[in-house]
C-alpha cells in the first residue's frame, strides 16, 4: 500500500466512524478546532485505527501529542514502516 | 424541585456518587428502579439464614486500606464492622484429580512463604508474579493516591500481556499456574482473557488484606442508606428511568421517569450497564464508532447458584471460601462442559440472628446466559415448568457437586434456593445475566467516566473494575472528572 493509499484509507473510515465531511479532511486540520473532535474521541480513534489496520497501538505518549489530521497520518505511516522492517 | 446533580442507579457506584457530591454541597437526586437502594448488594434471607447476593468479601478494608479510606471518606466505616478472614487462609483451592489443597493466606510475605513451601523449584516465578502484582497495583490512580489519572492510560496496558502471558513466561509448572489464576473468579475474566494488569487491580487489594462485614452486604446498604441521609440525598426508589433530556445547548436538563415525572438537574451520572445509557439518550447524541464500541462490550460469565444449608457444615469453611477445581491440568476457564467439570466457589452464609437452624452456604457454579436460551422470554414469577425442572435438575447436580468436592459439608444438603443466569438477569439487571457485568479483557477499551456530552458522566464496574472497590473506585473517577482529581485526592488523602 502507497503512502496516498493509506492516507485514503484513514480518512475514508475517520469520515464514516465520526460522520465527518471528507472535503474538510486536509492534512492540515486540527482534530479539535477543525473536525470538532475532542479528547475522548481519542480512544475512538485509536480503535478505528486499529481496525482498520490491523495492528495494536501502545504508543501512549504519541497519540496523546496527536494534533491535526497529517500527525495521524504521520503516526499510521511510521508505525506500517516499523512492522514491516520488523517482519 | 431542580437538583444539582441526578444519579441513575443506587448500586455501590452510584451511593457513593451521590455522597461525594453532596458532601461538597450539592443538591443530589439518586434514582433507582428496584424498591430500595442497593438491590444486589442487600441479599436475602430464607428459612432464618441470611445469604449475600452482591457482597461475599473484600479486600483493601484494612486499617489505612483504599477502601477503609474511601468508606471514612464516604461516612461509611461508623456504620459497619469488619470481620478479618484467617490471615493464613482465606480460600482454600482445591483440586479433585489429583486431589490437593492450597490454602491462600493474604499479606505478601505469607503469599511468597507459602507459595515457595508448595513449589521450591519456583522462588524465581513466585517472587517475580507477586512484585508484578504489587507494582501494577500501585501504579493506578485512586488506588494509589499519589498516581495522577490520564484518560489515555489504558493504551499501555490494553494489549496486554494477559495474565496467561505472564504465567506462562514465568513457570512451566501448571498447579502455580492455576492456584495464582483461581481468583480470576473475583473478576470474571479468564486467564488468557483478562490483562494482566486488570488481574493485580483486583487481587493486589485481597493480597494485602481480607474482609468480610458482620450483617454481609445488608450491613454496608444500611451504612450507605444512614450516609446518605445524613448528606442529605433525595433517594427515589422504585422509579425507573426512561430518558435523558438534553437542553437547547445538549447538556442534560432533566431525567425523565416511566411513571412520566421529569427530575430536573444540570448534570447527570449514570451507574448502569453502559449500554442502558445508550437506550436512555438520542442515539444521534454519541459518534457511531463510541455506539458500537459499548454495544460491542463482551461480558463476563453467568452462574447456577445453590443456597443451602446442612447440619454437618463443620467450622472449617468459617472464614474461608473453597475455590474447588477438577483438575490443575486444565487451565481453562470453564463455564461450559459438563457440570462436575466447571470450577465451584464455595462460600457459607450465617443464620440470622436470633434463628436457630443449622449453617448455610453459598455454591457458585460458571455458566452462560445461552445454558437457559430456551427459555430467555420468560420473566420471574411466570417462568414455565420446562425451565423450572431443569433448574431442579441443576441444583440437584450442584448439590452433588458440594458433597463431592468439599467434604466439609457432608450427608445432608437442603436446597434452600437456586438462581440461574435467568435470575441474574432479572434481579440485577445485567442484560447477560453476567455475574460481574462488562468484562475488561486483554484489546478490549472500556468506556471512562467522560462521555461526549457535556454534564453526561458514567460510573460502574464496567469503568474500572468489578466488586465494592471497582464501584466506588469509578464513582471516585466520575466525581473526580466533575469536582477535579487534585481536589478529590488531597481530601481523601486527608483520611489517612
Amino acid at each position: 500500500m502507497t503512502d496516498k493509499e493509506i492516507i485514503e484509507k484513514i480518512n475514508t473510515a475517520l469520515a464514516e466512524e465520526f460522520e465527518l465531511d471528507e472535503a474538510s479532511m486536509l492534512p492540515e486540520a486540527h482534530l479539535f478546532d477543525d473536525l470538532e473532535l475532542d479528547s475522548l474521541d481519542l480512544v475512538d480513534m485509536v480503535i478505528v485505527l486499529e481496525q482498520t489496520f490491523g495492528f495494536k497501538i501502545r504508543e501512549e505518549e504519541e497519540i496523546r501529542s496527536i494534533r491535526t489530521l497529517g500527525d495521524i497520518h504521520a503516526f499510521v505511516i511510521r508505525k506500517r514502516h516499523q512492522r514491516l522492517q520488523s517482519s | 424541585m431542580k437538583f444539582d446533580y441526578a444519579v441513575i442507579g443506587a448500586g455501590a457506584s452510584g451511593m457513593s456518587t451521590a455522597v461525594i457530591l453532596a458532601k461538597h454541597g450539592y443538591s443530589v437526586a439518586l434514582i433507582e428502579a428496584a424498591h430500595t437502594v442497593g438491590p444486589l448488594l442487600r441479599g436475602f434471607e430464607r428459612k432464618g439464614i441470611y445469604y449475600d447476593t452482591g457482597f461475599h468479601y473484600t479486600g483493601g478494608l484494612k486499617k489505612g486500606g483504599v477502601l477503609d479510606i474511601f468508606f471514612r471518606y464516604l461516612g461509611i466505616m461508623e456504620h459497619i464492622e469488619p470481620i478479618p478472614f484467617d490471615p493464613e487462609g482465606f480460600d482454600l483451592i482445591r483440586f479433585f484429580a489429583p486431589d490437593g489443597d492450597f490454602l491462600f493466606p493474604y499479606g505478601y510475605g505469607r503469599i511468597r512463604d507459602r507459595l515457595l513451601k508448595a513449589f521450591p523449584k519456583e522462588r524465581a516465578a513466585v517472587d517475580a508474579y507477586l512484585g508484578a502484582v504489587k507494582e501494577s497495583f500501585q501504579s493506578r490512580p485512586y488506588l494509589n493516591l499519589e498516581k495522577e489519572f490520564s484518560p489515555l492510560q489504558e493504551l499501555r496496558s490494553v494489549h496486554g500481556p494477559s495474565l496467561k502471558d505472564v504465567l506462562d513466561r514465568l513457570s512451566p509448572d501448571a498447579a502455580l499456574k492455576r492456584i495464582l489464576s483461581a481468583h480470576c473468579y473475583l473478576h470474571g475474566a479468564a486467564p488468557g482473557d483478562v490483562t494482566f494488569t486488570q488481574h493485580a487491580v483486583v487481587v493486589g487489594s485481597y493480597y494485602e488484606s481480607v474482609h468480610g462485614l458482620r450483617g454481609g452486604g445488608a450491613r454496608l446498604v444500611h451504612a450507605f442508606e444512614k450516609t446518605l441521609f445524613d448528606h442529605g440525598v433525595t433517594v427515589f426508589c422504585g422509579r425507573r428511568v426512561s430518558g435523558i433530556d438534553l437542553s437547547f445547548q445538549g447538556k442534560p436538563e432533566s431525567v425523565r421517569l416511566a411513571d412520566g415525572e421529569h427530575i430536573s438537574c444540570r448534570a447527570c451520572i449514570v451507574s448502569l450497564h453502559p449500554r442502558q445509557m445508550l437506550e436512555l439518550l438520542p442515539s444521534k447524541r454519541f459518534r457511531p464508532s463510541y455506539v458500537r464500541r459499548l454495544e460491542g462490550l463482551d461480558e463476563t460469565f453467568s452462574a447456577f447458584i445453590l443456597y443451602g444449608k446442612s447440619r454437618s457444615l463443620n467450622q472449617r469453611l468459617n472464614g474461608k471460601n473453597i475455590f474447588s477445581f477438577f483438575s490443575p491440568a486444565e487451565n481453562g476457564f470453564l463455564e461450559k462442559g459438563p457440570l462436575h467439570r466447571r470450577p465451584l466457589f464455595i462460600s457459607s452464609a450465617v443464620p440470622k440472628k436470633g434463628a436457630s437452624t443449622e449453617p448455610g452456604f453459598i455454591a457458585i457454579c460458571p455458566a452462560t446466559l445461552g445454558q437457559v436460551g430456551a427459555w430467555l422470554h420468560s420473566r420471574p414469577g411466570r417462568r414455565p415448568e420446562g425451565y423450572r425442572a431443569f433448574k431442579a435438575r441443576v441444583m440437584e447436580m450442584l448439590k452433588d457437586r458440594v458433597r463431592e468436592s468439599c467434604p466439609e459439608i457432608s450427608g445432608d444438603i437442603e436446597i434452600v434456593e437456586g438462581a440461574t443466569p435467568l435470575t441474574l438477569r432479572d434481579f440485577s439487571r445485567s442484560p447477560a445475566g453476567s455475574l460481574y457485568g462488562v468484562k475488561h479483557r486483554v484489546g478490549q477499551y472500556n468506556p471512562v467516566s467522560l462521555t461526549r456530552i457535556d454534564g453526561l458522566y458514567l460510573a460502574g464496574q464496567a469503568v474500572v473494575a468489578p466488586g465494592v472497590l471497582g464501584a466506588v473506585i469509578s464513582a471516585f473517577l466520575a466525581c473526580g472528572s466533575i469536582l477535579g482529581h487534585d481536589r478529590l485526592r488531597k481530601e481523601l488523602n486527608a483520611c489517612l
